[in-house]
């Protein structure tokens, strides 16, 4: 009896006990229908579906349920509970695993195998993919993982994973070879956990949006984010840190664009289907192109929060004083005249040196991204020492604000 | 505490501040006056860091204004700037307003909500802390402004026209006994402008008379009648150095 209870609890730590048998019966039940059902009868290759596609899904849920439910991050009370008690990260989380423990592979190796005995197995993509169960199963676990770690401090390990995912999506049809890149990629998402858990407590207040903080014996107050609601001025002037891009986010956030153009593209290339391989890397050149350069003149020279930098001195007033162009404002222009010269000429310089063509457009995309998001002046830089005029935003009505 | 050197600007062809040169010592309060269309709220915007002059630079503590990230953060620490007209959150509620001005400049929560209980106090505006702005009359949201400024509690505050906007007797009686008492701290650094001398006798440390872009004078109001050769109220004085033609005009349609 006691190591009956004792098997419960364990199991409990994964999922409700009461939870457990309900894939088994769904999919037991299937089979039913699937073995009553004549043979070759369409109706049989229907359920046959039906039935694959629920062992997914089902899969996928197990995986999305493991990390939405164990991880602090996305229970606001155990978040709070675990900040409130003496936990480190030296040890494990106290109430159940983030990380995937050995219930997890009884119980999934439990499902793998009941499938492999029903008629899924017949299916082609189910004996494609090895272990289609523990696949489905850490791919929206690695998902989740991968959103967790960019908020909790270890964005390394979240680009990691991202790259990763690109590997999967360039492995494509290869759907046999999926499971060792998965592997690794959980490889990959337990040690960013580990990381991650050793910055606890997290400051994720920006990303949990907290509007009041409690206060002993006072009433509540709203929290530092509203800066919009003191407009102008002082949503331009406020006393804010800056938060700079730095220099290996913009290395990995371009790399990474780079990686994801060039999957296509590839695939495009490797099918002999050339002309629809250039058709789709010019298109996203020219949008990568495009959103760089108009992103970062807008977000230099346009909007920012509520207000609107321009040149101190109006056109006419710089025609006639003979200051057509004035240093301290437009410095701004001079990366993205650079970005642009650079993602005309890198293209036709690749294709000179014959570098391999599907490579050509994720190459000087990468550069391209890589520029805009580097080349200084920062926007925090430029909104603490350009020499712009700040202007009220047009339309405040409309945002609600009013004007006194 | 705030220098202007040698400040021209233009925002078109003409220019509205020439070679401006202004030092707001620690402790004063310095006020701005002169005609309508003079550069009195251009001068502020370079002050206050809304506008980069074409030529010259303002320093605040010892740190140039938009000199570095560092320097342009700490200015923006210790300043408030309330302009002549400021925008106020339509929704929010006037105590939301000061809390998240409070909360911009790191007040402590206890002293900040007791500060903005005597703001509310003081401005009137008690029965309506929790009413949207937007339900405001035009003289109630200048006060909510004006409280914005006070509850910063910023050392150095620069202020366009704070006694305009429609505000009542009463709300300008307190503004100015609270501006009294804050020019008689020695640790806050005010630079105002207005156009009411009235307001200003008795308050500012030193007046600049703007004119044309240039400062015509800067000095204490005493110095100013030396000056102006007259004993009379401050705004006789003021026009005899603003509009020296104001006197006879009036004596000529009197006459």
């Amino acid at each position: 009896m006691k190591t009956l209870y004792n098997i419960r609890s364990w199991l409990r730590k994964v999922l409700p006990l009461w939870v457990i048998p309900i894939p088994f019966l769904v999919i037991f039940f299937i089979e039913l229908l699937i073995r009553r059902s004549p043979p070759h009868s369409l109706n049989r290759c229907e359920w046959t579906s039906t039935q694959f596609i629920t062992y997914i899904i089902l899969c996928g849920v197990y995986g999305f349920y493991r990390i939405l439910h164990t991880h602090p991050l996305f229970n606001e009370h155990h978040l709070k509970w675990l900040e409130s008690i003496p936990w480190t990260s030296r040890r494990d989380l106290p109430l159940q695993p983030v990380r995937i423990v050995f219930q997890d592979i009884l119980l999934l190796g439990l499902f793998e195998l009941a499938a492999h005995g029903c008629s899924m197995s017949s299916v082609p993509l189910f004996r494609e993919l090895r272990l289609p169960g523990f696949v489905f199963f850490l791919l929206p676990y690695l998902v989740v993982c991968c959103f967790a770690l960019f908020l909790t401090e270890t964005p390394r390990w979240g680009f990691g994973l991202l790259f990763g995912f690109g590997v999967l999506a360039f492995l494509g049809n290869r759907k046999d070879l999926w499971l060792p890149p998965v592997v690794l990629l959980y490889i990959v998402a337990y040690l960013g956990l580990r990381r991650s858990l050793s910055f606890f407590p997290w400051d994720v207040k920006k990303y949990r949006r907290l509007i009041y903080a409690s206060m002993s014996n006072l009433k509540s107050l709203p929290e530092r984010k509203d800066w919009k609601e003191c407009v102008w001025p002082l949503s331009q002037l406020r006393p804010n840190k800056p938060q700079p891009v730095s220099l290996q986010t913009s290395i990995l956030v371009s790399l990474l664009a780079g990686w994801y153009f060039f999957i296509p593209l590839y695939h495009y290339f490797r099918l002999g289907d050339i002309a629809c391989s250039f058709l789709l890397g010019g298109i996203i050149y020219l949008f990568v192109v495009i959103t760089c350069l108009f992103g970062r003149l807008v977000l230099y020279t346009g909007m920012i929060n509520t207000g609107i930098c321009v040149p101190p001195m109006n056109i006419w007033g710089r025609i006639f004083n003979l200051r057509l162009i004035i240093p301290g404002y437009h410095r701004i222009y001079l990366p993205v005249i650079l970005t642009l010269v650079t993602s005309i000429a890198l293209p036709l310089l690749l294709r000179r040196f014959g570098i391999y063509r599907p490579s050509i457009i994720p190459i000087s995309a990468t550069i391209v991204i890589f520029l805009s998001l580097w080349l200084g002046p920062t926007r925090e830089k430029w909104l603490m020492t350009g020499h712009y005029r700040m202007t009220k935003p047009p339309k405040a009505k409309i945002v609600g604000l009013l004007e006194i | 505490m705030i220098r202007v050197v040698n400040v021209t600007h233009h925002y078109g062809i003409r220019p509205v501040l020439r070679n401006v040169n202004l030092e707001v010592r620690p402790g004063e309060m310095l006020c701005v006056m002169g005609p309508n269309g003079m550069g009195k709220t251009t001068l502020l915007n370079v002050a206050a860091g809304i506008l980069w002059p074409i030529r010259g630079y303002t320093e605040i503590g010892g740190k140039l204004r938009r000199g570095s990230v560092e320097e342009e953060i700490a200015i923006r620490e210790m300043v408030f700037y309330l302009p002549d007209h400021p925008w106020l959150p339509a929704t929010a509620s006037g105590r939301e307003y000061l809390v998240n001005i409070g909360k911009i400049y790191s007040i402590d929560d206890d002293r900040l909500l007791d500060h903005i209980y005597r703001l509310l106090l003081l401005f009137e505006l008690a029965a309506l802390e929790d009413a949207p702005i937007a339900s405001y009359s035009n003289g109630q949201k200048k006060k909510i402004a004006v409280a914005g400024a006070l509850v910063s509690e910023a050392p150095v505050m620069i202020m366009d026209e704070p006694f305009s906007g429609g505000m009542d007797p009463s709300a300008l009686f307190s503004l100015k006994q609270v501006m009294q008492h804050l020019a008689r701290r020695e640790d806050v650094t005010i630079l105002m402008a207005t156009p009411v001398p009235e307001l200003v006798e008795g308050l500012a440390h030193r007046i600049a008379i703007l004119r044309g872009g240039e400062i015509v004078a800067c000095d204490t109001p005493d110095a100013l009648r030396r000056l102006a050769g007259c004993r009379g109220p401050l705004e006789e004085v003021l026009e005899k150095l603003i509009n020296p033609e104001t006197m006879e005009h009036i004596e000529e349609y009197i006459k």
